[in-house]
């Protein structure tokens, strides 16, 4: 093909026609210059940093001085510190905490709201403020919510006869604390998507059970929840994959404390680099992070293509 | 007609560019960190005022104080991005770690031009010098951890406030007696967070007589779980869940205790000189309320002793850096006279204890300076002045800051766990201290 375009032999040669690629290029340059700030942004903010901190987990780096190859020794420095499992342990203790209670939280409460007939808009507005207050403000109230002496937490467990819990005094209630802390600021854009999905839910389905005599439960096992399980799959990785990289609340509620109990891989990463500036073993816990939230990611690939194309 | 305007215009621009210019361009900008708070007009003025006086030794000079600290977590990022500041104040934890790695600027020069360099206390000096006495800052001072106390609460509850408790086991009942919960009141509090809870529990360990870290063969060896330690924090644990003497809140750090101690929720808690300064400054408390008194002891007769040097940025121009040693030298010592003068007359506490950090003759008029302008209640800190014989005690030569990060972990399992096992709690720490720190020392 490309021999008949560009003949050797001698001979009238046919009237030149631009190359293929070229053609192309000129067809698509607009794009490719609209496209140009974002691929310079990406490349400069994003693909060179990830690149950068591969090589400098085999660095010892201060930023300062000349950086020197030490090998897999980054990797070998932060699997033999015992707070590296310990880290892990918290993260996922924290994963499968968010999952147990925050997962189902905005499902029911996406239904609950779907199925009103009244004050709707007032409670999607109501159960989406957490998720407009800035990040210190949810900290500073959440502060007093848990403060063990006149928090408000603690205030309506003795009006209840209960007695008071020391929330994140504790190591044994300080990540439990966290959760609940994160699910309210969180939920409500997770409600939104669910409730979306609800209703685009055909409301001749809910006809047609409700002619057949299907009860609330038997139409919610029924029609709603295999109507959104798709939504419900993808949310589930995004939100294994957003609470893996959980630093906000403890960094700002706890310092990864007390004893250690809230340090989570994110937090003792930002301990290497900050506190010990060990840049290098920073990297490498960034490394494997990087492959584990990879393996998630991949599957949240699969599942978006998956529905895309039955859908 | 107009292009002639243009022209003298051009040529009058030039020529006022020329005249201005050489000024211009000979101005020299320091910038510094511990800018006063600004939301504290006393602070301000004084700086204000040091400003004014330097102005007229060195008119060159523009000095810029930046509403910052030093702070470990951006020191590095900061220095290779060429936004740290000329000049900067660090605790006395930092200096070798700095000096090691090539972080600070070799000042010496600079610094024993001064007139008073000779009358450095040596040992102070030693603090910001490397091995071969090359000098890369100079102590601001110095302080001595003792012990805070609201006096007043010790007089309604018929105790002496002359006399505090000097044991750990006075301090334990005097605790006792002074909490009551029913009104939010705690009898002592104890840090926990930020590495300030591990200072605080080095400063126990050494009133029980034990030390943290010792050199074997060349060789730093964390000796963390000793019987010392293991009886500072039964003393801590007994305290907190069964004499219920501590604050119910944990994970304190001094910024947390210090309004506590304020508003009379707390009665007692380890603290240094000049956070009774803070105690005025910032939340406005009676000074009459508050007494100073030794650290209470256990057998070590000893307190820890630290401060603050001021230091200075490698990658500075050497007139930068002379001007920025010549500044920090001028508002530290120079101007001490009329600034204590100005703090007086504007109330601010003056004559809280304070270790000496000259020697001889410059010391003695120093004393006398101070003593001239005084208006803090010195009389309530007699007990921590008068107690001469409780050895002051550096900190812990080594990574210090490391150390601290993690008996942080040790403080605040004893406060928070009532099963937590001091002896299991001091050995993990210990283990955590020797593997991920000292042994990765070069």
């Amino acid at each position: 093909m490309r021999r008949e375009l560009y003949p050797t032999t001698t001979g009238a040669r046919p009237t030149q026609r631009t190359p293929r690629w070229r053609r192309a290029l000129a067809h698509n340059l607009p794009a490719y210059l609209f496209l140009l700030p974002a691929l310079v942004i990406f490349a400069t903010f994003s693909w060179y940093p990830i690149v950068r901190g591969f090589i400098i987990s085999f660095q010892r780096i201060d930023l300062i001085n000349p950086p020197t190859w030490v090998g897999l020794r980054n990797f070998e420095f932060i699997l033999s510190d015992p707070l590296f499992t310990t880290a892990w342990l918290n993260t996922l203790y924290f994963t499968l905490l968010g999952l147990l209670l925050g997962y189902m939280v905005p499902v029911i409460i996406a239904i609950a709201v779907n199925e009103m007939r009244h004050a709707q808009g007032y409670f999607r507005l109501a159960f989406y403020l957490p998720v407009i207050l800035p990040p210190m403000v949810v900290v500073i109230l959440w502060k007093w919510f848990y403060d063990p002496g006149p928090g408000l937490m603690n205030t309506v467990l003795r009006l209840m006869d209960l007695p008071p819990q020391p929330w994140l005094q504790s190591p044994r209630t300080a990540m439990f604390s966290l959760v609940l802390m994160s699910t309210w600021a969180n939920f409500g854009g997770t409600m939104l998507l669910y409730l979306a999905a609800l209703q685009g839910i055909s409301a001749q389905l809910y006809e047609a059970a409700e002619i057949d005599g299907a009860n609330l439960f038997q139409r919610l096992w029924h029609i709603t929840l295999p109507q959104i399980r798709g939504v419900m799959l993808i949310l589930l990785v995004l939100q294994i994959i957003g609470t893996m990289q959980v630093f906000t609340e403890p960094f700002v509620m706890t310092g990864g404390g007390p004893v250690n109990a809230t340090l989570t891989v994110l937090l003792l990463l930002y301990r290497y680099a900050f506190e010990q500036g060990n840049f290098g073993a920073a990297s490498a816990l960034g490394l494997i992070l990087f492959a584990v939230l990879a393996f998630f990611s991949m599957i949240y690939l699969w599942l978006t293509r998956r529905f895309a194309s039955s859908s | 007609m107009r292009k002639g305007t243009y022209r003298s215009l051009l040529t009058r621009l030039l020529l006022a560019l020329a005249l201005v210019g050489p000024t211009a361009v000979a101005q020299i900008t320091v910038t510094t960190t511990n800018a006063p708070n600004e939301n504290v007009p006393e602070e301000v003025a004084r700086h204000q005022q040091l400003l004014e006086e330097f102005a007229e030794l060195r008119p060159d000079v523009r000095i810029e104080a930046r509403q910052t600290t030093f702070d470990r977590q951006t020191f590095l990022a900061k220095l290779a991005a060429g936004t740290m500041e000329d000049a900067f104040l660090v605790a006395f934890t930092e200096p070798q770690w700095l000096i090691d790695n090539g972080y600070v600027a070799d000042v010496t020069e600079y610094l024993q031009a001064w007139q008073h360099f000779d009358s450095f206390n040596p040992e102070a000096l030693q603090i910001v010098q490397d091995e071969q006495g090359r000098l890369y800052g100079f102590p601001v001072g110095g302080y001595a951890l003792g012990l805070m106390y609201n006096c007043k609460m010790f007089e309604e509850a018929g105790l002496d406030p002359m006399s505090p408790p000097t044991t750990w086991e006075e301090l334990r009942e005097v605790a006792k007696l002074l909490s009551d919960p029913l009104r939010g009141r705690a009898g002592f509090a104890a840090l926990s967070k930020g590495g300030q809870g591990g200072w605080h529990l080095v400063t126990m360990i050494y009133s029980f007589g034990g030390d943290l870290v010792e050199q074997r063969d060349g060789r730093w060896v964390a000796t963390i779980n000793t019987p010392e330690a293991r009886a500072a924090l039964e003393t801590l644990k007994t305290m907190r869940w069964e004499d219920e003497s501590l604050t119910q809140q944990q994970l304190l750090e001094v910024r947390d205790v210090l309004p506590l101690l304020a508003t009379e929720r707390v009665a007692m808690a380890i603290m240094a000189g000049d956070s009774l300064r803070s105690l005025k400054v910032q939340y406005e408390a009676d000074m009459d309320r508050f007494c100073l008194g030794p650290l209470p002891q256990a057998g070590g007769d000893a307190t820890l002793a630290g401060g603050a040097a001021w230091m200075f940025n490698p990658r500075s121009s050497p007139e930068v850096l002379q001007a920025a040693v010549e500044w920090s030298l001028f508002q530290t010592f120079e101007a001490y006279e009329s600034d204590l003068r100005a703090q007086a007359a504007r109330g601010q506490l003056v004559g809280w204890p304070e270790l000496p950090i000259f020697v001889g003759e410059y010391q003695a008029i120093r004393d006398e300076i101070i003593a001239r302008y005084a208006n803090a209640p010195i009389e309530n800190y007699r007990p921590f002045l008068e107690a001469t014989h409780i050895r002051l005690k550096p900190e812990p030569p080594v990574e210090a800051q490391q150390l601290y990060r993690i008996l942080d972990v040790v403080a605040q399992a004893i406060l928070t766990d009532p099963f937590a096992d001091p002896e299991q709690v001091l050995l993990r720490a210990e283990r955590e201290f020797q593997t991920r720190v000292l042994d990765q020392l070069p």
